[in-house]
């Protein structure tokens, strides 16, 4: 079976920020890596995951978190980049950790490799134009 | 071989001149030599876009009823000069916003304004016997104003320094974010397709040399600030640059937004992204030979940004190809590098001037004066620690 990634942020409630959860995923044969979390007990949690695995066990894992109260988002684009805004001017590049923002070396416009993204978010405030909205913004 | 300005002016009347982006100029005489292209092409087009910060447009609102004489003013939050005529301004690109910083500046002011924005102007003065007002809020665009002139002091920096920075905290500077202990390298050029890289002895440009300015009619006027032409010759004969720049000018209301736009540098300020297209007249092999000059030969120094003296030390000599390459290696260590100026943009410029050139609708101005050698540059002395 093809083993995909799904980059997916999760809000949890107040009253759940203090039980395992998380861990259980691997029950359903997934791996996840955290890229973020801002949990502290009692407050709303947030947790950025990339998960691994087929399809179907993704399904499952992530049917799991919302039966448990858990909001779940899915990202496809990790940053929003305003087209109408960008410059190509290469500034991004130059703070992206995981080479997720690079230069086409040919025609000098921006490349953005949504696999690589690591949500650092550093891109965003490195922007001159203002042309990149971190996915952070739009759940947290 | 020679041709004068007017011969070539001629050409382009007629539909008959051969003319080449800067990059293509470089390309071809690669593969054809000089002498062939110089007798081939007429115009080079050279262009640049990037971070130019001083920039800022001159701007007259009309008269009110009653008159003010305007003392402070403010566009959209930002505040502009108040030390002119009653109703004149400058208005920086640099300059904050009182309640956004650095995320609307003056800069933000000038790019909406081409964009035909409404923008809220308030003024304020003491009031005189003949400009009674004391006081006005109202909103304005573009095509209000009597005139509105984009008037840079200083653009379209010949050769810049790339930037690092050995220290082992982040720096946030106009060179981008610079990344502890030589995480990245930052540098601003077109390169090969940059206009005063392509003039170095400035033989063609000078005062009145017209040009593309953010996509419309602009003129250079003057030496740039701090300009300095002092080239050094290296080793293998290949020359290192100065920085000499120049002073444009062009009018705001004949400019188009794909070729300018308003910056935040991170911890810095904001800053205004100039694009500039110029022609260059192939008077001669000799010039030809200056224009045929590419990457792999036009240099800058890595200077460290953590260092905050006014002479760093240089930590390496680079060609522009290496800097574009991606990768630099420093004292072993290998470093990314990124570019701060869209090479992108910059080529979209040469293109049009080359587009226009050949339609015929853009010929070339001789220079009026020509621009003044420099070979150093005056620091300032201040007073006490």
């Amino acid at each position: 079976m093809e083993e995909t990634h799904e980059k997916v942020g999760l809000e949890f409630p107040p009253e759940k920020t203090d039980k395992p959860i998380v861990t259980n995923l691997v029950k359903f044969n997934l791996t996840f890596n955290i890229l973020k979390a801002y949990v502290s007990p009692g407050k709303t949690g947030y947790i950025i995951l990339e998960l691994a695995g087929t399809d179907a066990n993704i399904k499952k894992g992530l049917d799991y978190l919302e039966n448990e109260g858990i909001i779940v988002k899915i990202y496809t684009d990790s940053v929003i980049r305003y087209e109408e805004k960008c410059m190509h001017c290469g500034a991004c590049t130059s703070v992206c950790p995981s080479g997720a923002l690079t230069m086409n070396r040919d025609t000098w416009e921006l490349e953005f490799n949504m696999d690589k993204c690591l949500l650092c978010g550093h891109c965003v405030r490195a922007c001159p134009a203002r042309a990149i909205k971190s996915f952070d913004d739009t759940i947290f | 071989m020679s041709k004068t300005i007017q011969e070539i002016n001629e050409k382009i009347k007629k539909g008959k001149a051969v003319v080449f982006t800067a990059e293509e100029a470089v390309a071809m005489a690669k593969e054809q030599g000089i002498p062939a292209c110089a007798k081939k092409i007429d115009v080079v087009t050279a262009a640049t876009f990037g971070a130019m910060c001083s920039s800022g447009a001159m701007l007259n609102f009309g008269h009110s009823d009653p008159p003010i004489r305007m003392s402070e003013i403010t566009l959209n939050g930002v505040q502009a000069y108040g030390g002119l005529a009653a109703v004149d301004t400058y208005i920086g690109a640099t300059q904050p916003g009182e309640e956004k910083g650095a995320e609307y500046g003056g800069a933000h002011v000038i790019e909406d304004l081409v964009a035909g924005k409404e923008i809220e102007l308030c003024a304020r003065s003491g009031g005189t016997d003949c400009y009674t007002a004391k006081e006005i809020r109202t909103k304005i665009k573009l095509s209000d104003l009597n005139q509105a002139y984009m008037f840079n002091p200083r653009n379209a920096y010949q050769n810049y320094s790339a930037a690092t920075n050995t220290s082992n905290t982040t720096k946030k500077t106009y060179m981008g974010t610079l990344l502890p202990n030589m995480g990245n390298i930052t540098y601003s050029t077109a390169g090969e397709l940059s206009p005063l890289l392509k003039d170095p002895k400035l033989r063609t440009i000078g005062i009145g040399t017209k040009i593309l300015l953010c996509g419309g009619e602009g003129f250079v006027v003057f030496e740039g600030t701090q300009a300095i032409n002092n080239a050094a010759e290296l080793e293998n004969g290949d020359m290192h640059y100065a920085g000499y720049t120049l002073c444009v000018i062009g009018d705001l209301k004949g400019m188009k937004s794909a070729y300018l736009k308003a910056a935040t540098f991170e911890g810095y300020g904001s800053s205004l992204y100039v694009g500039i297209g110029m022609p260059l007249p192939v008077i001669d092999e000799d010039f030809m030979a200056d224009l045929a000059v590419s990457n792999a030969h036009l240099y800058t120094n890595i200077f460290d940004y953590s260092e905050s003296k006014r002479q760093r030390k240089a930590l390496k000599r680079v060609s522009y190809a290496e800097l574009r390459s991606g990768l630099v290696e420093i004292n072993g260590k290998t470093i990314r590098t990124a570019p701060l100026s869209s090479l992108y943009k910059a080529r979209l410029i040469a293109d049009e001037l080359k587009e226009k050139i050949l339609g015929g609708a853009f010929v070339m101005t001789e220079a009026v004066s020509k621009l003044p050698v420099r070979d150093s540059l005056k620091g300032l002395v201040t007073e006490g620690k």
